[in-house]
């Protein structure tokens, strides 16, 4: 099984796309194909000894190969020659954010006949709008923190939220943590509003529990579902986007939860409510909080960077195991039944 | 980083701004140059002034903030910081300006106005010479490094020609009459070495500002990136004589 990975992407996340591919070439031996999109949405082939940070941020990448799509394969190449075609069974959807994570990237893929893994369109849906996830968990019986909405221009002179500050504040559509600031007064809210507001025209706003328990868990159905071990990540005030970055290079050094059976079984209970047949394909991270013993859902991951590979005992043999249940697309058959129907009667 | 969109004279411009010490009553406004960005003013001067609550603008057209048609002159850039600051509900107590940004300070007539080698002396140059010296010659000497990616960006690019039309308007339009329209307590710091906007600048300033008073420091036309604590510390003084 040969494995390629697309990443890059129009978002904010470019670069940690790009990090992430980067640590799956060091973990997965079977990954040979690597197929970049720059912000202009072009595609690229990059060979594998220049998969390294410097190539895309020196503009190198330009000089490679474009590639082209076709029904059910990937191309290279053309002109004068045959395109020839990219040889992999099957594509990682790589790319963080805007592009890969809100179904743009898995509707071309889907379009184009290509195995992949990663967030088909419903689930991109659900969790790239942080405001959705609130509704689906809400409606999967998945409990979730109070939130505020707020648009940009929206009169906020005498807005009264249903919490106490401090808050957080963080643009409705983004991952990682751009954007993202915590408010300690009424004073500053609208200084927040506007760091948020930078990164799109929505915000949610939470409370902001200081030292709240924080568990992450990433996993899959495959036959049967398929976990990692459970994350207590390292945390300063709150990960903010450099952090975050850093965070996505590391293949090492996790904390590993200290937690009882029970709360374990918990957050996999509820990562079984949230994955659902929606998220079948991909393998996603659910950041959960913990307060009093109740689980909350924080947010969705359907692209984690670098897959959380890092949480896998063996993430070579989960990958295996995910792409033997990926959803297939189904091809309708027409038989211009109707049509014929309607002439025959026609009489022509 | 934060954003704010206002409309003027039919425009609409995004205005990226960060703000500092956000408890302060006061405020401290900081313009940057032709050029520049907040970034860099906000690194020289975030741990001075800690009384005030410290509002670091990107002007139209630089950093983060947008100006894609208009061609602006130095009063019109004054207009609309200022419903910026006002849509902010900013209660300015200093403005303090770097070269071009100095010029629009002076405009925002605060009631104290400190004026790091500003510009608005029209210097015998062509205006490609200055477009030269702005563009290259003084962002090299203090570093490529680490500032490079912040500040050189727009510079190391072509103007787009609405941005070239205000560069031009930048450096001839008239100003020495706005310095001596200014009746409020000036403060001027200049670097010796300065070739951008000489000493020579600074002194024909000084002189046209009635309540003005010089200080000459160490430096080029950027002495101040490491000199923000005796900045602070001589302002003071004066303002307490």
């Amino acid at each position: 099984m040969k494995l390629g990975i697309i990443f890059g992407g129009n978002s904010y996340e470019h670069e940690i796309s790009i990090v992430s591919a980067i640590s799956l070439k060091k973990i997965l031996f079977n990954l040979d194909i690597f197929i970049f999109l720059d912000t202009d949405r072009t595609l690229y082939l990059i060979p594998k000894d220049k998969m390294k940070a410097k190539t895309f941020s020196s503009g190198e990448y330009k000089k490679e190969k474009i590639v082209t799509l076709s029904n059910s394969k990937l191309l290279v190449g053309g002109g004068l020659f045959k395109p020839k075609e990219i040889q992999a069974d099957i594509y990682i959807n790589g790319i963080h954010g805007q592009d890969g994570e809100d179904g743009t990237f898995s509707s071309v893929l889907d379009f184009y006949n290509l195995n992949y893994i990663g967030p088909r369109v419903q689930a991109s849906v659900v969790s790239y709008d942080k405001h959705l996830t609130k509704l689906y968990a809400k409606e999967m019986g998945v409990k979730t923190l109070d939130y505020v909405v707020i648009k940009k221009g929206e009169d906020i002179s005498n807005i009264k939220l249903p919490f106490d500050y401090p808050v957080i504040i963080k643009p409705t559509t983004l991952g990682s943590s751009i954007g993202v600031n915590i408010v300690e007064s009424a004073n500053d809210l609208e200084y927040g509003l506007d760091i948020a507001y930078e990164f799109g025209n929505s915000v949610i706003i939470e409370p902001f529990i200081d030292g709240v328990k924080e568990y992450n868990l990433a996993g899959f159905r495959a036959n049967d579902y398929y976990f990692s071990m459970v994350e207590e990540p390292q945390k300063a005030k709150f990960l903010d986007f450099e952090k975050k970055y850093m965070d996505f290079a590391r293949t090492e050094q996790v904390f590993k939860a200290q937690i009882s059976q029970d709360l374990e079984q918990k957050l996999k209970d509820n990562f079984i409510n949230i994955y659902n047949t929606i998220f079948d394909g991909s393998l996603i991270r659910c950041d959960f909080f913990v307060v009093d013993d109740e689980v909350y859902l924080n947010e969705i991951n359907p692209i984690p960077g670098s897959m959380a590979n890092y949480l896998f005992e063996d993430f070579s043999m989960a990958i295996d195991l995910l792409t033997n249940y990926l959803p297939m697309q189904n091809r309708i058959d027409i038989k211009y039944q109707y049509i014929d129907a309607i002439h025959s009667a026609k009489g022509k | 980083m934060a954003v704010k969109e206002l409309i003027y004279e039919g425009y609409e411009f995004k205005i990226s701004y960060s703000l500092k010490n956000t408890k302060e009553k006061k405020d401290l406004v900081i313009l940057h140059g032709w050029g520049s960005n907040k970034e860099l003013m906000q690194h020289a001067f975030e741990n001075t002034f800690s009384d005030y609550r410290h509002i670091y603008i990107d002007l139209p057209g630089f950093g983060g903030s947008s100006n894609d048609k208009m061609v602006l002159n130095a009063l019109q850039y004054s207009e609309i910081i200022s419903a910026f600051l006002k849509l902010i509900k900013a209660n300015i107590k200093i403005a303090m300006g770097h070269s071009f940004g100095g010029k629009i300070a002076t405009l925002l007539f605060p009631e104290n106005l400190i004026l790091l080698s500003s510009a608005g002396i029209k210097e015998p140059k062509t205006l490609r010479t200055k477009l030269k010296i702005f563009s290259f010659k003084i962002l090299k000497p203090f570093g490529m490094g680490l500032f490079h990616p912040l500040f050189v960006a727009k510079d190391g690019k072509k103007l787009s020609k609405n941005m070239y039309e205000t560069f031009k308007l930048a450096v001839n339009e008239p100003f020495e009459h706005r310095f001596k329209e200014y009746v409020n307590k000036a403060t001027l710091f200049w670097g010796r070495e300065d070739t951008a906007t000489p000493l020579s600048s600074g002194e024909k300033i000084n002189h046209l500002i009635p309540n003005s008073k010089l200080y000459i420091l160490e430096g080029d036309h950027y002495f101040f990136l490491e000199q923000g604590d005796l900045i602070e510390k001589l302002f003071l003084q004066r303002v307490e004589q």
